[in-house]
């Protein structure tokens, strides 16, 4: 089909909806453009900011399922995020779980649930993530 | 294949003829296109991990959404490569129906062949893997059609097709299906996200400067087959605003559809997002300057 093809040739004169699509296309592209380019001169020197919250526990045929938010306030993504979880009764720690998440993406929230075989209740429970790296 | 039997349905003389041997003939050659068709634009997301993976972690509503849109985008396709003269809704329908039909056979046998389909395999998961590699496989299989097919009637239908001229939304829909394409192939990989999170906002608007540079050069400037150009009295500004802009801005929301279809966009915060978003919309913008010189 292509093969047999001639130019086609663009009239001076569009339609007005030409012009009012290509108008209003031209308003999104202009504002799509100033906000990443606000976002370019805020964003500079930024770093990954991650926090862990813990939002929901309940007790499932493997053990205690402790569910959590990792969230990244930063303005830089994080890549290969380990949470861990420590639960400990007394001052000494008896399980640890840890998750890793592939990406935490920037000023976003992922979901995710460690799996405790204890009964977190009465003892003492603590999520943090230990680390990042660049994606 | 549905062209000829399109044709004969509007030709009284060979209307007789239509259970005939040669233009059945016509008919298989028609379906072997439309299989290559789908082969040759399908295969690479057949072997791509994350369309497997999406057959089954993908949202069954978003499925369900991008399996009825495909209809009216293949039944425009049709219309467009097919014939205007002969068309007619029933015809286009058919054309339509037939390459999902070559789609989802094709997608079937392939992912067969690489031993993704198995006796175990849970039925929801079946079916996602192979309705989610239907619908680039059908678009493949209608292009297919048009595209491989060499014959001196095709030749004649060109001819008209000039005369008549390019109306201005088929020009943008073509850009949405060229867009489509081509989002189809990268949306799913990993990879669209992983580079979004290495770029900064810097790099994004060079990237969008890019896009649109890249498109208007595409159709107006190196002068490819197909291409178009601008009459002497007319700025290229002006083609720029008519159609350039318009047709990144189509790239972009083939973007953001293709992105919120496979669940990427679900987690991330509004500026990630618009960054993947500007990332696809890099392929999204070529498919699309190259459907217009193509199709």
């Amino acid at each position: 089909m292509s093969g047999q093809k001639t130019k086609k040739t663009v009239e001076a004169q569009g339609h007005w909806i030409e012009w009012a699509t290509g108008l209003i296309s031209g308003l999104l592209v202009i504002a799509m453009i100033g906000i990443v380019a606000l976002d370019a001169l805020t964003a500079s020197d930024a770093a990954p900011d991650l926090k862990v919250t813990i939002i929901n526990q309940r007790p499932t045929s493997g053990g205690t399922q402790v569910s959590f938010i990792v969230s990244n306030l930063g303005k830089r993504s994080a890549a290969g995020v380990p949470v861990t979880g420590l639960l400990s009764r007394e001052g000494r720690v008896v399980e640890r779980r840890e998750v890793i998440f592939d990406y935490v993406p920037a000023q976003s929230q992922e979901k995710g649930a460690l799996i405790f075989s204890e009964n977190p209740d009465g003892a003492q429970l603590e999520l943090h993530t230990s680390g990042y790296r660049d994606p | 294949m549905i062209k000829d039997l399109a044709r004969s349905d509007a030709d009284p003389s060979r209307r007789s003829s239509e259970h005939s041997s040669p233009d059945l003939n016509e008919f298989l050659i028609g379906l072997a296109r439309g299989l290559g068709g789908a082969l040759l634009f399908a295969l690479p997301m057949q072997m791509t991990m994350e369309m497997w993976e999406l057959g089954f972690t993908m949202d069954r509503w978003r499925l369900l959404l991008l399996l009825l849109a495909t209809l009216p985008l293949l039944f425009g396709l049709a219309r467009r490569i097919g014939f205007e003269e002969t068309f007619s809704w029933r015809e286009g329908m058919r054309d339509a129906v037939i390459a999902y039909g070559i789609g989802i056979v094709s997608s079937a046998v392939l992912l067969s062949l690489f031993g993704l389909i198995t006796s175990d395999i849970a039925r929801e998961d079946l079916v996602g893997k192979i309705a989610l590699q239907a619908v680039p496989a059908s678009i493949g299989a209608l292009l297919g059609r048009s595209q491989l097919g060499s014959g001196p009637d095709e030749e004649d239908e060109d001819e008209q097709q000039e005369t008549e001229g390019t109306g201005y939304g088929t020009e943008l829909f073509m850009m949405a299906i060229g867009a489509l394409f081509l989002n189809l192939n990268t949306a799913p990989t990993e990879e669209m996200i992983l580079i979004s999170y290495l770029m900064t906002p810097w790099h994004a608007l060079v990237t969008i400067l890019l896009s649109i540079a890249v498109m208007h050069g595409f159709v107006y400037a190196v002068s490819f087959k197909g291409g178009h150009e601008l009459s002497q009295d007319v700025p290229s500004w002006h083609a720029l605003i008519r159609f350039t802009l318009p047709g990144y801005v189509i790239a972009l929301l083939i973007s953001l559809y293709c992105l919120w279809t496979f669940g990427r966009l679900d987690d991330a915060g509004a500026m990630t997002n618009l960054m993947a978003v500007v990332v696809l919309g890099l392929p999204g913008a070529i498919g699309a300057a190259a459907a217009r010189l193509i199709l």
